[in-house]
């Protein structure tokens, strides 16, 4: 995929090292351009997390570097956050605040906060606005991190995974209120997930993670048009992997037997992944 | 002002338990202290004729006085075991208020929500210290002036304005105790990132520091220490060494002095003879002991003073709290 002249997210040659000695990217080069969702896919430890953490500013590249808008966290995290909305991976709200309380605090902390846009949200998903932050379930935890990350009025969303802990029909309502929310804000949004069916629903793009590298990343529809599946063994295939009937199925750039689904080609890509990481 | 009180409510609202819990410990504890304080100032004012201190003529004492002497000194001994550990307060209260202002947010999560909602986590840690601060504050002031209070009904004869009597254990100095450990506190919560962990810590790191403040006070106060001898009437005065004043004038400390093998022999009045003989009629002293002392009047100087120094040590720990929140992961 071609570079966008103005990414808003973009990544040089990122590269992370934990103090283990663990890679958790290797060397990432991304530019996102404005506007709509992409997905974020990969298996747990691909990097998904540092890599929007590096965005965030909360993980400091070993190599390379990141930028939001144009401005490197590392040199101006304020500017930098001003342009960012954050739902961590799991939706940690204060013990001891209720709704109200949480758009309260976010006001202090960013006084630019629309805390009625935020409380309007709440309200059209019959959230109660006066119960504790930790007595909601996890699908009211998530809707109150998206709203309070919606509230901020961010032009560039960032979403760690948020909804990995939620039931079907709340990762529904969540991905409803981003794309309404993304779509009629003008906002770019970043999710990233390991539910591919979510990510078909939702998302305008596509970047499959893999071992800290990026193995794809292409529009849904380029991603869908671009792949194949053979049935039979491949020497060009990306990747292959096991169907649910025991036979082995070859992911393909071009044509072949049949058209491949996304879950089909998230799959080949990180198939393709996993063996360049067990050559490595 | 409408920002600061909801700030304030919030902030509470995070921290309830342990602002109620150590409120409710400090109004007992004051409490206490106020209800001894007016049994002593009951008793003291119940016999004026009385004069409990002067020991010497305890057998002199009016008609009544033994009685009331008795009771006012099994009173005074429970007094002096609350002022004596009053200091446990200041420390007590920082720690606990100190610890959870970076640190529960790191353990629970929020701070990625914290940090992320504001543009800049030394904003949010300096709002955050400044309730921990109010807290302290409010919280130990009514102690300090209640130790204030009950030092004065334990000694009616001196005025404790100008005294040393029970210093370090009573007034302003436990609430900037407090802000030492609110220091403490918040710098190794937001080093560590766990609760318990940084509280067990901080107990240990407080001990060190309380250590350090308190030397760094000692040697400036020795600095400004004046000589004096010990049959000098000296009120209560602040002691911070004592030493022995060879005849040629030259000064030795007393491991030195006695460490020399020398042994003396001494007058009621402190002065050193090389025999019994020599004492006994006061002929040829080889020097004379002296002790170094702050006189009582300069009190509310040293004090401030101290305070200032251990505010001044609680306020760098902050700083480096801000450093280190500025750096580290959220998680």
């Amino acid at each position: 995929m071609s570079a966008p002249a103005d990414p808003v997210l973009e990544a040089r040659g990122l590269a992370k090292r934990y103090r283990r000695g663990v890679w958790a990217l290797a060397g990432i080069d991304l530019a996102l351009p404005a506007g709509g969702i992409t997905a974020l896919v990969g298996p747990n430890a691909a990097g998904k997390s540092t890599l929007i953490k590096s965005w965030v500013g909360f993980e400091k590249p070993t190599r390379g570097s990141v930028r939001v808008a144009g401005i490197d966290p590392w040199k101006d995290r304020s500017a930098a956050l001003a342009k960012l909305g954050y739902v961590p991976q799991s939706p940690s709200l204060y013990d001891g605040l209720s709704v109200d309380d949480h758009l309260d605090l976010a006001r202090q902390l960013r006084p630019s906060f629309d805390r009625d846009y935020a409380r309007d949200r709440l309200a059209q998903l019959d959230i109660p606005a006066d119960r504790g932050g930790r007595n909601l379930s996890g699908g009211q935890q998530a809707q109150v991190a998206l709203a309070l990350a919606l509230g901020t009025r961010a032009p560039i969303l960032l979403l760690d995974e948020p909804l990995a802990s939620l039931d079907p029909l709340a990762r529904r309502e969540f991905l409803h209120v981003l794309t309404d929310a993304v779509r009629s804000d003008g906002a770019t949004a970043l999710l990233s997930s390991h539910i591919v069916t979510d990510v078909e629903q939702a998302c305008d793009r596509l970047i499959v993670l893999g071992v800290g590298r990026v193995l794809l990343h292409d529009t849904v529809s380029g991603a869908l048009d671009a792949h194949a599946i053979s049935t039979a063994e491949r020497p060009d295939a990306v990747g292959s992997f096991g169907a649910p009937d025991g036979s082995r199925i070859y992911l393909v750039r071009g044509s072949a037997d049949r058209s491949a689904t996304l879950d089909e080609v998230v799959l080949g890509y990180l198939a393709s992944g996993r063996s360049k990481a067990v050559a490595a | 002002m409408s920002g600061a009180l909801t700030w304030a409510r919030l902030s509470f609202a995070q921290q309830r338990w342990e602002i109620l819990i150590l409120g409710l410990g400090v109004v007992v504890a004051i409490g206490l202290m106020a209800w001894m304080t007016s049994q002593l100032l009951g008793i003291t004012a119940a016999y004026p004729e009385c004069d409990f201190f002067l020991d010497e003529d305890q057998f002199a004492l009016p008609a009544g006085c033994d009685q009331a002497s008795q009771a006012f000194f099994g009173l005074y001994s429970n007094a002096e075991i609350f002022l004596r550990n009053g200091w446990l307060f200041g420390f007590g209260v920082g720690l606990i208020v100190g610890v959870p202002l970076v640190a529960r947010d790191i353990e629970q999560g929020t701070a990625q929500l914290a940090w992320t909602l504001g543009r800049s986590r030394t904003r949010w840690l300096l709002l955050r210290i400044a309730f921990g601060v109010l807290v302290t504050v409010v919280l130990l002031a009514g102690l300090a002036v209640m130790t204030d209070l009950l030092g004065a009904a334990m000694q009616p004869n001196d005025d404790l304005g100008r005294s040393f009597h029970f210093e370090g254990n009573r007034g302003m100095i436990i609430v900037a105790r407090g802000i030492l450990a609110l220091g403490i506190g918040v710098l190794v919560g937001a080093m560590l990132g766990r609760q318990l962990p940084a509280l067990l810590l901080g107990l240990v790191v407080t001990g060190l520091m309380y250590g350090a403040v308190t030397f760094v006070v000692h040697r400036w106060n020795e600095s400004e220490a004046v000589e004096a001898f010990y049959d000098q009437n000296l009120g209560a005065p602040l002691f911070v060494g004592s030493g022995v004043r060879l005849a040629s004038g030259e000064r030795r400390s007393m491991a030195e002095f006695y460490g020399d093998g020398n042994e003396a022999f001494q007058s009621d009045d402190g002065q050193l003879f090389a025999t019994a003989a020599d004492a006994e009629a006061q002929r040829d002293p080889i020097g004379q002991e002296y002790i170094l002392v702050i006189p009582g009047e300069r009190y509310p100087e040293i004090m401030a003073r101290g305070s200032l120094v251990t505010v001044g040590a609680g306020a760098l720990l902050m700083v480096g709290a801000a450093m280190v929140t500025s750096r580290r992961r959220p998680t």
